[in-house]
């Protein structure tokens, strides 16, 4: 039975790949996440397979939860293996490196019949793209701004910092060892690197650097520098909680010990779900950093060169455009959606958090390394092994720099020449 | 009256080292018996081990490809991992990973299984207690060992300075080389109790009447120990050695994983981190797949230099 | 003098007891943990200094992981897959281990070191090559692919540990039954077996472990959440933003008990277990 499926779906998609108002056969399209074991994502998503199903009688789409910590090594064994799923969830550098391998279906044709306007999609759709086409549709956009907890600032007899003066300043007064309290929270933990980087991103773009600019190693400019200075001396001076593994310092902050921390939007709904007494008390504003530029990581989704209903799979990312969808994903998800102007005013004005969010969106540059996104994984692996010898090993901060601009100009002369 | 022992490879395993010899009949249907006794083995083994290693060995001649082989590259791959940065260091570091847990593993699974050989009150539920580390499972044991080593709130640190072993906080994970040293000591919590096990068992095999001849000569705790409990528990060293050094270098990652993920600043990362890093974080398959055919090479040379030296021929004197 | 040599040997007792009670402690501190921290509420986990015994008392992680996780079907499918395949792993390990050990015939070391060489390679290589293939054989997403590939995987071992075992077997039993006309499946399994026993259980429980534990390749081949093991529903508790602890320390627990639980009940096997048959001096 299923093999007769799979056959009807492939002559399905062959006929359908231009005329898109045909019909498609009876298929079952599979999308594997994790995000379906997340809080705030799943109704959204189980809300547009719903109505895809009905607006596509005869076609289901399975919704697969995979475990956070197993979903990606799964996705990539699944796609080595020739096996794919009709959806692919991928972030920044995932979805460049997938492009650059040539295996995400180009979707220029569906947006074109859907009628969305690839330019009225978030800045950081560009990742999606290349060559004049695009391979991806962005569901949400978690750029990062500071939560605050309001409770905590009062107690210390401060406002939400303007400037970056402010910032250290709040960040040492909410800092008492005394009752476990922290003023801010970062990345404390050597491992997952993926995850470090991410972490470090914000300060780092903050500052205005990066490791990468123009797809050339920027350890040593200035800004860069100046991040990790910063960073380091959050450590020296146990400023932050130390050896906590993201989720552990998240979790602080979600009780009440945390004052100030920067994350991605999403954050909300795990303090509204986990502290009903810290989500009274939540804020949100732009990075107090001197630059003024913040970061955000996209999360995309495409369809596999090899998916098996493709067409399907395409028409259910276009759906998921549709202004219905995208209000939900402000509403419920408490995050900004890929086309750009559609937050509700209403949600705005309940939850004054959100502004800024919705404001660094608009201006957030990939965190993704400028230039050279397809080799993310590898370049934070190289830079936060470094970052781990300044912190935990001792290295000097310019020692570091050095050290990392020599081992990214050899890492990407070894990619260029290849 | 105890002689030498002589050992030869045919014999391993048996630990009375007795030279027997099978009477067999050579007929021709006598010969394929032992091969219909493989054969399901070897069926499944050659569908589920040697296909996929001779797979991995094959990707490992081509370039790193996403979701597809790349181009044939001969030793293209090999040569980078062995003249690359990391190379010297992960197996430095693999190498001490090793050697560190089988040590251990040994002197405390002897040490363990001496003190279980008496008989006090209470023995069995305490020869319980002893096997447990060995039933939990390897992700709630990082789990929770994770927290037990956490700077901010883990009890480790709260203990050892209430005990005042220490007058500041320790870096389990947060510094080098403490953190290999910490994740070593889990390892060698959890697989200790194999080498309890397997000691236990083969002290029932030595001979009493070895001690008695030996109190008899005059010897005390010490010297029984030195030259009738250890060479009478050679076999058990021996397969033990081989067993955890193969799953040690080759196999262990759930561990590290956890903890570290091969951090700080790579001082954990074994050659085994570095595999899955290639594989699934950087979608090198071409370059982890070569990774994979060192480390067996590496094992494979170990293990029979180490079972050729173990059984090597001794003549002793009568 | 006799008073000395008593308060030598009072001495010795008494470092006896202290170091093993010592032992017993580092072994068992982790397990007490666990439990405590599952039954404690989820600031306990914040608090320094941590209370040795809970200061607060809330079942809240046990009564969310099994009232909204289907922790009980994890469970259940640990157990299908991790004692199938060890029944599975013990008939063919059994039969290939005395097909190493009693007979000599060309090629025997070479097999005997192609079965450890299995064991070499890190199986984090292996996992895409092996999930190819079962994709081909139709074999994901099915416990029975799990229990196949756990199978596989265990079945070195349990050949190595149970050559060994029969290596130190004396043949004249089996070697009258032969001389009396038994065919060597019937002195398998009517006389070797059942001396192996106490072995043929420690290797059980074993590879019995090894498959309970077994995570790298469930979370590939599995995908339905209906075929979720516990190594993998444990995961799942790893979200995201936050890991809620009290859960997750909660389900491990759960996920401990029974092969803790199977290891008390056949102990007695395990110590006399691995060198069985062994005939003293």
């Amino acid at each position: 039975m299923k093999t007769v499926l799979r056959r009807l779906a492939v002559a399905a998609t062959f006929l359908s790949s231009v005329a898109l108002s045909v019909p498609a056969g009876a298929a079952d399209i599979t999308w594997p996440s994790h995000q379906w074991g997340e809080a705030n994502n799943a109704p959204i998503m189980l809300e547009l397979k719903k109505l895809f199903e009905q607006e596509n009688p005869g076609n289901t789409v399975q919704n697969i939860t995979v475990p956070q910590a197993v979903f990606f090594d799964k996705q990539f064994a699944d796609i080595s293996a020739g096996n794919p799923a009709d959806v692919a969830t991928m972030y920044d550098a995932d979805i460049r490196a997938y492009i650059e391998a040539n295996l995400l279906e180009p979707l220029d044709a569906y947006y074109a019949a859907a009628g969305i306007a690839i330019d009225k999609l978030i800045p950081t759709r560009t990742l999606a793209q290349k060559d004049g086409k695009i391979y991806g549709v962005p569901f949400q956009i978690n750029a990062r701004a500071l939560f605050v907890n309001e409770k905590l600032l009062n107690e210390a007899g401060l406002e939400p910092p303007k400037s970056f003066e402010e910032f250290q300043a709040a960040i040492r007064k909410m800092r008492r060892p005394d009752k476990l309290q922290f003023g801010y929270a970062t990345v404390s933990k050597p491992g997952n690197t993926a995850v470090a980087y991410i972490e470090m991103m914000p300060i780092v773009a903050g500052f205005g650097g990066g490791f990468f600019k123009d797809g050339k190693p920027n350890a040593t400019a200035p800004e860069t520098v100046a991040a990790l200075r910063f960073i380091k001396s959050l450590h020296e001076e146990q400023l932050i909680p130390r050896g906590m593994e993201v989720n552990a310092y998240r979790q602080l902050f979600v009780e009440g010990k945390v004052g100030m921390y920067a994350t991605g939007a999403f954050f909300a709904a795990s303090v509204a779900n986990g502290n009903k007494d810290t989500f009274a008390h939540l804020n949100a504003i732009p990075l107090p950093f001197p630059s003024g530029k913040t970061t955000a990581i996209t999360v995309f989704l495409g369809v596999p060169k090899a998916a098996k209903n493709k067409d399907l799979a395409a028409r259910l990312l276009m759906r998921m455009l549709k202004d219905d969808i995208q209000a939900r994903i402000v509403t419920v998800g408490k995050t900004v959606p890929g086309r750009v102007g559609l937050i509700p005013a209403s949600f705005a004005a309940d939850n004054k958090w959100f502004k800024a969010f919705e404001e660094a969106a608009l201006s957030a540059a990939s965190y993704a390394p400028h230039g050279a996104e397809q080799y993310g994984a590898e370049i934070a692996k190289i830079v936060v092994e470094h970052v781990e010898g300044m912190l935990y090993s001792g290295v000097s901060v310019d020692e570091t720099a050095d050290r990392l601009q020599k081992a990214l100009t050899t890492f990407i002369a070894s990619k260029r020449k290849a | 009256m105890a002689g030498p022992k002589i050992a030869t490879l045919r014999d391993f395993g048996n630990p009375n080292g007795s030279m027997r010899r099978w009477q067999i009949d050579w007929s021709t249907r006598e010969r394929l018996v032992p091969f219909f006794f493989l054969a399901p083995s070897f069926l499944a083994l050659a569908l589920v081990s040697l296909y996929p290693m001779a797979h991995a060995f094959f990707i490992s001649f081509h370039a790193d490809g996403v979701g597809a082989v790349g181009r044939f590259v001969g030793f293209e791959q090999y040569q980078r991992i062995l003249s690359s940065d990391y190379f010297p260091r992960v197996l430095r570091i693999s190498v001490l990973w090793t050697v560190g847990n089988v040590i251990f593993v040994w002197a405390v699974g002897l040490a363990t299984a001496l003190m279980l050989d008496r008989n006090f009150p209470g023995r069995p539920l305490v020869r319980a207690m002893f096997i447990l580390p060995w039933a939990m499972p390897y992700v709630a044991a990082g789990l929770i060992w994770g927290w037990m080593f956490d700077y901010e709130f883990g009890v480790l640190n709260y203990l050892i300075q209430n005990a005042g072993l220490s007058a500041s906080k320790l870096n389990f994970l947060l510094a080098c080389p403490d953190a290999l040293t910490s994740l070593t000591a889990v390892s060698v919590w959890k697989l200790f109790p194999l080498g309890t096990v397997m000691f236990l068992a083969g002290l029932q095999t030595i001979p009493v009447d070895h001690y008695e001849a030996a109190r008899v000569d005059g010897a005390g705790p010490i010297q029984c120990f030195w030259y009738v409990t250890l060479p009478g528990l050679r076999n058990v060293t021996i397969m033990l050695t081989l067993l955890i050094t193969i799953w040690t270098f080759g196999r262990a990652f759930t561990i590290i994983f956890l903890l570290t993920e091969g951090g700080p600043a790579g001082c954990t990362e074994t050659i085994v981190i570095r595999s899955y890093l290639e594989a699934f974080k950087f979608f090198h398959l071409g370059t982890a797949s070569a990774i994979g055919v060192i480390v067996l090479l590496i094992a494979l040379a170990f293990s029979v230099a180490y079972l050729a030296y173990a059984y090597r021929k001794e003549v002793g004197n009568a | 003098m006799p008073e000395m040599h008593a308060v030598k040997r009072l001495a010795w007792e008494a470092l006896f007891y202290a170091a093993l009670l010592l032992l017993l402690v580092s072994v068992a501190f982790p397990f007490f943990w666990m439990v405590k921290t599952s039954v404690e509420t989820g600031q306990g986990l914040f608090s320094y200094p941590p209370h040795l015994l809970p200061a607060a008392y809330s079942l809240e992680g046990y009564r969310t992981v099994l009232e909204q996780t289907s922790v009980g079907l994890w469970l259940w499918n640990s157990v299908l897959v991790a004692s199938v395949s060890t029944i599975l792993a013990l008939t063919a390990g059994v039969s290939g281990a005395y097909g190493l050990s009693r007979f000599r015939y060309r090629g025997k070391r070479m097999l005997a070191l192609v079965i450890l060489t299995t064991q070499m390679m890190p199986p984090l290589v292996l996992i895409i090559p092996i999930y190819t293939i079962f994709i081909q054989l139709g074999l994901t997403d099915n416990l029975l692919g799990l229990i196949l590939g756990n199978f596989a995987f265990s079945l070195p071992v349990v050949i190595w540990m149970m050559k060994s075992i029969f290596d130190s077997i004396p043949f004249e039993i089996e070697e009258a039954a032969r001389v009396d006309g038994a065919s060597w499946l019937c002195v398998l399994t009517r006389v070797t077996v059942p001396i192996a026993l106490p072995g043929l259980v420690a290797t059980g429980i074993f590879t019995f472990l090894a498959g309970w534990d077994e995570f790298m390749f469930a979370r590939t081949i599995v995908t339905s959440t209906s075929k979720w093991v516990g190594t993998v529903g444990l995961a799942s508790f790893i979200g995201a933003y936050v890991t809620p602890w009290d859960q997750i320390l909660a389900a491990a627990t759960i996920f401990t008990l029974p092969p803790v639980l199977l290891f008390l009940a056949v102990q007695k096997y395990f110590i006399a277990g691995l060198g069985a048959g062994g005939v003293k001096g």
